[in-house]
């Protein structure tokens, strides 16, 4: 393995990393008129799927959707259907995607936000809501931009250099 | 082999959250274990609100004291306005009572409130609901109706054991039937899904409304108690291609601002389930919660007089 797998961090810290990003999906921010809403937890979600594929996949992404279920109070099972595809396909792609220059890594975290906003506006019309705001597919841009921050603010102190 | 494996898991998975989606949005069997769950979730909202508490607090320690005298000025006047309406109020509710004895026709209680607040928490990004800080444990059923100040905001969809979450009038899936106060008319106003605008659909051309009229709930349908403002009409338009008027109406209440709204308990007699314990009033508020619960799930009471002509239709067979 090049990075990642030499020194395992801790289930704690993939814990408390992926709920502190639950409660900053729900924190309102009101940046740019509101219209900028990264999807932090898939962010944090993706970024362990891609270093530690072994522990964290679909099986975590699905636990993850449903705290967002859960925190948001909407109906159970809407958010943990679009985390367990992004925490499938972020597997599939992370050998290719973490040797990558960031801003390549960056398409690819768009495309698999995007997924999960496509399945959430796909949901919504299945449960004959309201149609997805166009403003939802900011999202994935939004998410995009923010993840270097994340890959700078998860990746431990000792491996930083490649970011350098 | 440990592919297939994952493989078999990730679809297991996608089958787990369609069947959870399918049976949250048909039935109420998950209702205890988004209560229970829910619970555990509170640390994190709490999180997001502190930084708006700790602001409330500093502002309101920095609040200098002539600010809070013309403050309390005002609250005091408004007060006394208030009280001198209710008693007028008390006196005509007195004075309905004993007409309504003489009609022999159901008595209608008062109906009781409590204060809830709305949770700043941005969940779905431009959606017509809102997270309130009351639940089960509060006695909140769902689809209670909740009100601000001006008038009607919604009704709640869903309850977990501390929170609720309200859909606005606005949303286009709610519906509320009401009716014109000048002239009694009765309509229904659906959501379109932007904050400030409804809807009043199936009124037919020659219909008696105009702007400015005043929507109030109708009761009908035994959700929404009878005679809260909803809406002001703002515009009807007349398309000769169309059987039905086209009419728009603003909210009352004020969806966006307020973040004081009241839980409504209908006093009137029209309700599946037994009355919860007045939320203000403390003693036996432990048992009263497992009724309050409870009751919100039955909402079967319409089945009793069924059983009970079928019984008797039985006896009457022996």
């Amino acid at each position: 393995m090049l990075l990642g797998s030499s020194t395992q961090r801790p289930t704690w810290v993939i814990v408390v990393s992926l709920a502190l990003a639950g409660s900053l999906n729900i924190l309102p921010m009101g940046w740019l008129g509101g219209y900028f809403q990264p999807d932090w937890v898939a962010l944090v979600l993706i970024f362990w799927c891609f270093w530690e594929p072994e522990r964290v996949g679909p099986g975590v992404g699905w636990c993850a959707g449903l705290l967002l279920d859960l925190l948001t109070g909407g109906v159970l099972g809407r958010y943990a259907l679009g985390k367990t595809l992004i925490g499938f396909f972020a597997n599939k792609i992370s050998l290719r995607l973490r040797v990558y220059p960031i801003w390549q890594q960056c398409v690819g975290v768009a495309l698999l936000v995007a997924l999960d906003t496509a399945t959430h506006g796909l949901v919504r019309l299945l449960l004959d809501e309201e149609p997805l705001p166009l403003a939802r597919w900011l999202t994935p841009v939004a998410s995009m931009l923010m993840w270097p921050v994340v890959v700078v603010v998860l990746t431990p102190r000792s491996r930083q250099h490649r970011y350098r | 082999m440990q592919h297939s494996g994952v493989n078999l898991r990730f679809l297991v998975l996608l089958f787990a959250s369609v069947l959870l989606i399918n049976v949250d949005s048909q039935t109420r069997t998950l209702e205890p274990v988004r209560a229970i769950l829910g619970v555990a979730v509170v640390p994190l909202q709490e999180l997001v609100l502190l930084p708006r508490r700790a602001s409330e607090w500093v502002s309101q320690r920095a609040m200098s004291e002539p600010e809070l005298l013309s403050r309390l000025d005002g609250l005091v006047d408004e007060k006394l306005r208030l009280s001198a309406q209710l008693q007028q109020v008390e006196s005509l509710e007195a004075e309905n009572r004993r007409l309504r004895e003489l009609l022999s026709a159901s008595r209608r209680g008062l109906d009781r409130v409590m204060l809830a607040e709305i949770e700043d928490i941005s969940f779905e990004p431009f959606t017509q609901s809102v997270l309130i800080n009351k639940g089960i444990a509060h006695h909140v059923y769902e689809g209670q109706p909740v009100l601000d100040a001006h008038g009607v905001m919604g009704q709640v969809v869903r309850t977990s054991y501390l929170k609720s979450a309200v859909s606005l009038v606005t949303d286009p899936g709610q519906t509320v039937p009401v009716m014109v106060e000048r002239n009694g008319l009765r309509a229904l106003t659906t959501g379109s899904g932007s904050q400030d605008l409804l809807e009043v659909p199936y009124l037919d051309r020659n219909t008696d409304i105009r702007r400015d009229d005043l929507l109030v709930t109708s009761g009908m349908g035994g959700r929404f108690p009878y005679g809260y403002p909803v809406a002001r009409v703002l515009e009807v338009t007349v398309d000769v291609n169309e059987p039905f008027l086209n009419i728009t109406a603003e909210p009352v209440a004020r969806l966006g601002y307020s973040r004081e709204v009241l839980l409504v308990w209908p006093g009137d007699a029209p309700r599946p389930v037994d009355l919860p314990a007045p939320p203000d009033e403390e003693e036996g508020a432990a048992g009263a919660g497992a009724d309050g619960a409870a009751g919100s799930e039955a909402g079967n009471g319409p089945s009793t007089p069924t059983d009970a002509g079928a019984e008797g239709a039985d006896a009457a067979g022996q």
